[in-house]
């Protein structure tokens, strides 16, 4: 999901648990203090939210199917101070493994796939858009 | 027609959306095209996108979805 509030953890967490899954690991991606030598304030986090919402909801379907997992993830928007959590992705399956596959898989494709961009605040008052990765067709 | 494009990431810059004038049939690579000289600047790396889907170069632009100008992405 896309959300302007807080990402709750546990919340996810419990979204996964189930009798037969031994194994839940999880990744929490949050606001830095750098970046190339600038000191970070805070980031500017903002989707293109229908598209964004569809993309992550895809990619964590895909995730969960190919290693067997139940996954479920988390992606901020707003102004988020340095330390808050701007992702967050939790998979659960029975051995450990296709937890941690899961969850490395999904953070690596929101980062190739999902519309979503940062714009930095420093310290010395200035601001930049980031830029990362060029979308590509859907079809 | 007339179209509004979204604008997103930096080019915010540039504002939060832009009217182009869109004929029927107009691709995404025109659309583009036709953006960046409106905007007055570079729209390299960026594409055009629905609300469901990223349109390839040689796609027409559907007639009844929000459309978005998406540079590249830095989410996580």
């Amino acid at each position: 999901m896309i959300t302007k509030s807080p990402i709750d953890l546990n919340a996810l967490i419990a979204a996964v648990a189930a009798p037969g899954h031994g194994g839940q690991a999880s990744f929490v991606g949050v606001v830095r203090d750098e970046h190339e030598g600038k000191r970070v304030e805070s980031v500017t986090y903002e989707a293109f939210e229908p598209l964004a919402e569809k993309v992550l909801n895809e990619i964590v379907a895909q995730a969960g199917a190919n290693h067997g997992a139940k996954v479920v993830a988390a992606h901020r928007v707003g102004r988020l101070k340095v330390g808050e959590a701007s992702v967050a992705i939790v998979a659960a399956s029975p051995h450990r493994a296709e937890a941690f596959a899961a969850c490395r898989e999904v953070i690596e494709e929101i980062k190739k796939r999902v519309p979503v961009w940062k714009k930095e605040h420093y310290a010395d008052g200035t601001e930049s858009w980031l830029e990362g990765c060029k979308l590509a067709a859907s079809h | 027609m007339t179209r509004v494009i979204e604008l997103y990431g930096r080019l915010k810059e540039s504002g939060e959306r832009v009217e182009l004038e869109l004929p029927a049939g107009t691709t995404a690579a025109a659309a583009l095209q036709l953006l960046g000289q409106k905007l007055g600047r570079g729209v390299e790396g960026a594409v055009l996108a629905s609300e469901s889907a990223v349109l390839g170069a040689d796609e027409v632009i559907p007639e009844s979805q929000r459309l978005a100008a998406l540079p590249p992405v830095c989410g996580g």
